[in-house]
């Protein structure tokens, strides 16, 4: 997902399977034994997560994975030094 | 910091992997998105044709007309280039040399679909439509083929 994430880059996630559109999560793939890193473009009324990625597969490719295949949301770009979150996250 | 930071330091031998863009080599291809996203253009050339011309000083039915036409050129437009990307995909990842053998016009084949695609946003027209599902078929016969396996091409709409 460049620029914001190149291939290498490490990435701090806050753990929680509550995700909003807007966030870049980690998930569990929906079929395969393999962990994504995508946007997420919308949670519908069942709770079924829509990811996106601007060049790559994504929910149009795989369908929608329920939130909880959702591991974290993505919020520190630690390689590049960039936030991946708007504001900083608050401790609830 | 250039390098990677030590593993460690998380509490993991290693730092777990997520793709971002293609999810592994998951080999896990499919024309139906290709086929889906082209009967989308169809679908809207249709309804762009569908569409009745406002009277000649109606400017409400004018801007409705407008509004209305501008959105569905405006999908047909990006489900044209979303049929391009998928076919393309299916051209650099799936196919390989050895498919050649079997299909010496297989270059050729998605050269025109991805032409087709261009045409589609270029015109308003269910011919230039059709051609693109045409090639689409075609595309779905080679690929469920190469794998030896039979799957009735079907369309959505």
């Amino acid at each position: 997902m460049l620029p914001i994430l190149e291939p290498g880059d490490v990435v701090i996630i806050r753990k929680d399977k509550h995700c909003e559109a807007g966030d870049i999560v980690v998930a569990r793939h929906p079929y395969k034994n393999t962990t994504l890193i995508k946007y997420v473009a919308y949670i519908d009324e069942n709770k079924l997560v829509e990811l996106s990625s601007p060049h790559g597969t994504d929910s149009r490719q795989f369908g929608k994975p329920p939130m909880s295949n959702i591991i974290g949301v993505a919020t520190y770009n630690l390689t590049q030094r960039a936030l991946l979150v708007k504001e900083a996250t608050s401790t609830n | 910091m250039g390098e990677k930071p030590p593993s460690k330091l998380f509490g993991f031998n290693e730092i777990p992997v997520a793709e971002a863009h293609c999810d592994g080599p998951c080999g896990v291809y499919d024309p139906a998105s290709a086929r889906i996203a082209a009967e989308a253009v169809r679908s809207m050339m249709k309804k762009m044709l569908d569409l009745t011309p406002p009277e000649f000083g109606d400017t409400q039915a004018a801007a409705a007309y407008h509004n209305t036409i501008s959105r569905y050129a405006s999908i047909k437009e990006e489900q044209a280039e979303l049929a391009k990307h998928e076919l393309l995909v299916l051209w650099t990842d799936y196919f390989k040399p050895v498919h050649l053998e079997a299909y010496p016009d297989l270059h050729e084949v998605f050269w025109n679909a991805a032409k087709a695609c261009s045409e589609c946003k270029q015109h308003v027209s269910t011919d230039v439509a059709d051609e693109l599902m045409a090639s689409v078929e075609k595309i779905h016969n080679m690929f469920w083929e190469s794998k030896g396996r039979e799957v009735t091409y079907y369309e959505a709409s």
